[in-house]
């Protein structure tokens, strides 16, 4: 197998992924709660050539700690509303699927899909907090390994809807009158678990029966991603998502040197199926390794937590995502680098990074721009979009 | 203000029916994103109040089959709105969601979205369900008790505008010298507990310029209209022509006066087509076409198997009505709430009394009794009809619902609307941001 496209991309979520990143003069102002910072980084990385951005998201609000942004806008509408201003760029959602019926699931990314003509994918999630459970109100909290093997049954009834739509079962035949082809249209009787006894006494399992009300859409299916934090037991329930159901998964870890045992146990579990596996990393850019130390202890007198970040230069960053990208023979189809500040890191990335990337051939869209026109995200990374698992086989002749 | 009353407009995309005519070379695709925007823009052209689309849950099904012979697939409504925002600046945009398969924190939470990535532009068609057949695409499946629709809707919408008023004024501080982001007593928790939901949260997101989401509803029950008429900004009605859209009118005062709003907090738009001509004969030649193009032989027979409730298929389109009587019982016809309520004696009696004093053949008298066209004619008769409802209180505007997607709002854009302005009965311009605003609602709901 030939190697994959290397994949770059960047996280739209706040002012930046460092929690204070929201306090300095220089960021994006988030109290308009309109869309607009999102949109702005949205339409430079794009214009950097990066493949994909994903939208950070949760369904209860933030809770309260000293310093950090509180509140959000749905990342999935977000990403909707941005599939219209941009044209190359794919859209990653965050969803989360522990409360929310699959059957909206399917239809509203297969929506993203529709709007931006062929970008959409989903980062898939689960909800374990109590403040969540209490917003929906159906259901106490369940551990991760009960929410996470429930989303595994939800990604595959999303999959079998997006998929109960024949590519070509809208025949507008005049001579007969039909608009669809029904034999095209597939009933998906998806099982899923609903985790745990509900307060309202729905046990057990629920049956999803199709089909979609929303056609097939240009990638067939959206690209689904799962986020894998460093240390994540393999063989746990999240593991075997990322393994068996993802087109991309999202490695955390303490430095990029720190993903090569899990992308290597990740890719074995993934038992011959194709996926791309990314590293996911703070940056914290600087004109030289002392401004940006400087920079990042700016930032952590504003608010720190313990998510990896890269500190140091354009050019340092870029000799690292060479070395361990599978093109030069290391282990990394891509990476998502989450702009620490995305006023301030994002244009690094654009003007200091991205030349150095396509430079070692790391990135496709090189010069900005010269993706053909209809690209999707699927063809982007490399995937190829899959055959609905309904339709017949062509009959040999 | 002052002057003579000003209508309202909108357009509807139903995405399922048969009126939708596919099979007409101006027919484009019911699902690209090019279609919704191009409806979109052509509203906004004409300065309509807003762009409304219908929901979809479930694919329909006839004698146990999935129907086939209508338009049918389409996009999740909030989504395609979110992006329509994005190419809009002034539409309202309202999508029907249903209560029954929805919860109230994640449903408040995306339409707060659409309400502010739009700038205030929301509107939210509440529509409920029992349907069990829709309900098995859904984790509670069919749990819904028929009479228990409105008090989960009711219970459901008045949750979901607890969430939208939540963060009072002042609550985003971004303070960025001291970090606090949010002003903690400012943003309420809601606790709710009612027979329908048990819920504790807190909302993530501010209100919109418009306050929250405008709420439109269109039961037409004794329970749906004393629902809507408490609760809805706006009712979508079925009563198109002037005498029961005068009588609906003044019942939705009257009840909205009794639950202590004014009459005119409440606005009813009807939904309406329209067929234009250079003359009246051109018109209604038009109209008659398109009848046929909506009911063609198989959609005839699909339909008199609808009221019927039986297998009509050996049946000639162009022959007589059937000779039996309909059935009770079991559904043919599943995923139409109009299938449920309708009295077939009643309804087969009007086809037989239309077949019989007009010599009609059974697709003919279909294309008479399923398509009702409310306004034929040229321009400027169209205009004027449009006026008079207006001046007779029979609405406070219209829902108009093209047979052409994505052409089909075009001729009324470039034809009606210039005479609607002329005569002063609609803006030839927005002169709000807001879907509220543009509705002439008052106050910013909080």
């Amino acid at each position: 197998m030939s190697t994959p496209p290397y994949a770059v991309g960047t996280s739209l979520d706040g002012a930046g992924d460092a929690p204070g990143a929201w306090r300095l003069a220089a960021a994006s102002d988030l109290t308009a709660f309109d869309g607009r910072p999102a949109r702005d980084a949205a339409v430079l990385a794009e214009s950097a050539g990066l493949v994909f951005a994903t939208l950070d998201d949760a369904l209860a609000l933030q809770p309260d700690e000293p310093g950090r942004v509180r509140g959000r806008l749905d990342a999935l509408a977000t990403a909707c509303w941005l599939g219209p201003q941009t044209s190359r760029i794919g859209l990653l959602p965050t969803v989360t699927l522990t409360h929310t019926e699959p059957f909206h699931v399917s239809t509203a990314t297969a929506t993203l899909d529709l709007v931006s003509e062929g970008r959409a994918g989903v980062v898939v999630d689960v909800s374990t907090d109590a403040a969540s459970a209490a917003a929906i109100g159906r259901r106490a909290p369940a551990p991760a390994d009960v929410v996470w093997g429930q989303a595994e049954d939800v990604v595959e009834a999303v999959a079998r809807l997006w998929d109960s739509w024949e590519d070509d079962a809208e025949v507008r035949d005049v001579a007969t009158s039909r608009f669809v082809d029904r034999e095209r249209l597939h009933y998906v009787d998806a099982p899923v678990r609903t985790g745990d006894p509900a307060p309202d006494g729905l046990t057990g399992a629920f049956t999803v029966r199709g089909p979609s009300i929303v056609p097939r859409t240009p990638q067939g299916r959206p690209v689904v991603a799962v986020r894998l934090p460093a240390g994540e037991r393999p063989g746990s329930a999240r593991w075997r998502a990322s393994a068996l159901r993802a087109d991309l998964v999202l490695l955390g870890g303490s430095d990029l040197a720190g993903t090569q045992d899990p992308a290597r146990l990740v890719r074995a579990g993934a038992e011959g199926r194709e996926l791309r596996v990314l590293a996911s990393l703070r940056v914290v850019l600087g004109d030289d390794d002392d401004h940006a130390r400087r920079r990042a202890q700016e930032l952590d007198a504003l608010g720190t937590d313990d998510a990896p970040v890269f500190v140091g230069t354009a050019e340092a960053l870029a000799a690292e995502l060479v070395r361990t990208s599978t093109t030069a023979g290391g282990w990394l189809d891509g990476v998502e680098l989450r702009p620490a500040v995305l006023a301030d890191d994002l244009p690094r990335i654009a003007r200091d990074l991205a030349p150095r990337l396509a430079a070692a051939g790391l990135l496709t869209d090189a010069p900005p721009g010269s993706t053909p026109p209809g690209s999707t995200l699927r063809s982007r990374l490399g995937l190829p979009r899959p055959a609905s698992r309904y339709a017949r086989a062509e009959v040999p002749a | 203000m002052s002057g003579p009353r000003q209508l309202h407009l909108a357009a509807f995309l139903q995405g399922v029916n048969h009126t939708t005519v596919w099979a007409d070379p101006a027919a484009g695709s019911q699902v690209a994103f090019s279609s919704f925007e191009h409806m979109a823009r052509t509203a906004e052209r004409g300065t309509f109040d807003f762009f409304f689309l219908a929901e979809g849950l479930r694919l329909r099904e006839q004698k146990g089959l999935i129907h086939d012979l209508d338009v049918v697939g389409r996009p999740e409504s909030i989504a395609v709105l979110s992006a329509l925002a994005a190419v809009t600046e002034r539409l309202g945009l309202a999508a029907t969601v249903n209560t029954t398969f929805n919860e109230p924190y994640e449903l408040a939470r995306r339409f707060a979205t659409l309400d502010l990535l739009s700038g205030g532009r929301a509107g939210w068609n509440i529509v409920t369900s029992s349907d069990a057949f829709t309900g098995e695409n859904f984790r509670r499946g069919g749990y819904l008790a028929h009479d228990e629709r409105y008090t989960r809707a009711a219970e459901f919408a008045e949750l979901a505008k607890e969430l939208w008023g939540s963060w009072g004024e002042g609550a985003v501080l971004g303070d960025r010298a001291s970090g606090a982001f949010l002003r903690e007593e400012a943003v309420r928790e809601v606790v709710h507990t009612g027979p329908q939901f048990d819920v504790r949260a807190r909302a993530t997101l501010p209100p919109s310029p418009q306050g929250r989401p405008v709420i439109i509803q269109a039961g037409d029950s004794e329970e749906g209209r004393t629902f809507a008429a408490s609760t809805a900004d706006v009712i979508f009605s079925r009563h198109s022509t002037r005498e029961a859209g005068q009588a609906f009118v003044a019942d939705i005062r009257g009840r909205a006066v009794s639950s202590g709003r004014r009459g005119d907090d409440v606005k009813v738009l009807p939904a309406v087509s329209w067929v234009l001509g250079d003359t009246a004969a051109e018109a209604a030649e038009r109209a008659q076409h398109i009848r046929f193009q909506q009911v063609t032989p198989a959609n005839a027979i699909a339909f008199a198997e609808q009221v019927w409730n039986r297998d009509l298929s050996d049946l000639d389109p162009d022959g007589p009505l059937p000779d039996v009587e309909p059935v009770e019982g079991e559904l043919l016809s599943q995923g139409r709430a109009a299938s449920r309520r309708i009295d077939r004696a009643a309804v087969s009696a009007q086809w037989r009394e239309l077949s019989r004093s007009r010599g009609l053949t059974l697709r003919e008298t279909a294309a008479e009794m399923s398509s009702h066209q409310s306004f034929v004619g040229t321009p400027e008769a169209v205009a004027e009809e449009m006026i008079s409802f207006l001046d007779a209180d029979a609405c406070d505007g219209f829902v108009l619902t093209p047979h052409i997607n994505p052409g089909g709002l075009d001729d009324f854009v470039d034809r009606v609307v210039p005479l609607l302005r002329e005569r002063g009965r609609f803006r030839s311009e927005y002169t709000s941001t807001t879907l509220r605003g543009h509705l002439g609602l008052d106050g910013r709901p909080l």
